[in-house]
Parts: C-alpha cells; sequence; structure tokens
C-alpha cells in the first residue's frame, strides 16, 4: 500500500463528510459516514445497530477532461476510512450499496470489488452481497449490490459476520404488517 | 458457507420496500452532496 494520498478535508454536522481533489482528472470526491440510514431495520442486530454507519462516496468531475487511472483514489479513501475508524472506534462496521439511480451499480461493484482486492493488503475486512430484485412480473431485474467494511481486528468482527449473514435472513423473510 | 446472492420475488413486498427506502435515502443524501460539490466547482471556476 503506497502512503501516497490526496491531501482531504473532514466536517462534522449529523455526518460526517470527507473532500479531496483529484488534480490528474479534476474530479471533486465526498466520502460520508451517515448514521440512521439502516438503524430502521437492525433492532434485532445488535452490533451492527450499535457500531454501524453507512458508508458512501460521490465525485463530480470539474471539466470534460478525459478520465484516466488515478492511482491515488484508493489509498485516499483508505486513509479517510482510517482516520473515520480512529474516530468512531474499532468495533465499527461501514455499511454500504451501490446507488442503482443512474443504472451504474454493476460498474460502481466491479470497482468497488478491485478495490476490495486493494483491501487484502490492508486491515480491513470487506464483504458484499448481490441481490436481484425483480419488482413486478413484467419489469425486468435489477442489481443491488451491498455489504460491510470493518477492520480485521475489529473485537466483535464475528458477530458482525454472523448479524450480516442473518440479517440478509431476515431481508428476505416476509414480514407482518 | 457465507450469504453471496439474494433474489428477491416480485411478491416480497417488504424486501422490495428495504431497497427502495435505501435508495430514497441516497437520493435524498446525493442531491445535498451534489449542490455541495457543485458550489465547490463554481467558487475554483469563479477564480481562474
Amino acid at each position: 500500500m503506497t502512503s501516497n494520498y490526496y491531501s482531504f478535508i473532514k466536517e462534522e454536522d449529523n455526518d460526517v463528510e470527507y473532500t479531496f481533489y483529484s488534480e490528474i482528472n479534476d474530479i471533486i470526491y465526498n466520502v460520508t459516514f451517515s448514521i440512521d440510514d439502516y438503524s430502521l431495520y437492525l433492532n434485532d442486530f445488535p452490533t451492527l445497530l450499535q457500531n454501524s454507519y453507512s458508508f458512501g462516496f460521490r465525485s463530480k468531475k470539474f471539466s470534460q477532461k478525459n478520465t484516466k487511472k488515478d492511482n491515488l483514489i484508493f489509498p485516499t479513501i483508505y486513509k479517510i476510512i482510517n482516520d473515520f475508524m480512529d474516530y468512531a472506534g474499532k468495533q465499527t462496521v461501514l455499511l454500504y450499496h451501490c446507488d442503482v439511480a443512474d443504472d451504474k451499480q454493476t460498474y460502481r461493484n466491479k470497482l468497488f470489488n478491485n478495490w476490495g482486492k486493494l483491501v487484502n493488503g490492508t486491515n480491513l475486512y470487506k464483504h458484499s452481497v448481490e441481490t436481484e430484485i425483480q419488482k413486478t412480473e413484467q419489469s425486468s431485474k435489477i442489481n443491488y449490490y451491498f455489504g460491510f467494511i470493518t477492520f480485521l481486528d475489529n473485537p466483535n468482527i464475528d458477530k458482525v459476520k454472523q448479524e450480516f449473514e442473518s440479517f440478509t435472513f431476515y431481508i428476505i423473510q416476509p414480514k407482518e404488517g | 458457507m457465507s450469504v453471496k446472492k439474494i433474489i428477491i420475488s416480485p411478491n416480497n413486498i417488504k424486501a422490495i420496500h428495504f431497497f427502495e427506502e435505501l435508495d430514497r435515502k441516497k437520493t435524498e443524501l446525493n442531491k445535498k452532496i451534489y449542490a455541495k460539490l457543485d458550489k465547490i466547482i463554481s467558487a475554483k471556476n469563479a477564480v481562474k
């Protein structure tokens, strides 16, 4: 893992946000850690409920410049995750799902998986699940990708894996009401 | 063994709602963040 990364700023409101700029591609990136995106669904999963944040990142291009491979993006996001985990604690779990609004979720998941390979050389653990949904008999299938990231030395890591697994079963169970 | 893929049937309304709700929250946050990034871009372009 390279120690080189982009400088970034950190802001705190209800969420914690980080922003950095890629000079190579003239792109600004924003990384967010929010508390309540999943909390409504986690009542039966105490470790996830107490320690999880929703993790997301977005980018916006400043200009129409062609995009080149930027080897500093992952190290910067890695640095940001570490900074956040230092603040929130080793037991922190980052839940994420890839945005489907523009239909680019498969691309996002691929990018995330490539980063997942880079994560193998770090102190992070990443797990993801693909979900295929057909909303009506007539509509086409939509793929969702969601998962979690945590520290390999999270003292609750086994409990987190177990609760996340149970959470996936919870999602597919028909519920009352 | 760990779960790798979930297939949601059209009649599992609750599961579909779960993902729709996640989308709604993400769209809301996206709106806020992109407005902020647009402001930064305008400010940067203004000083060029």
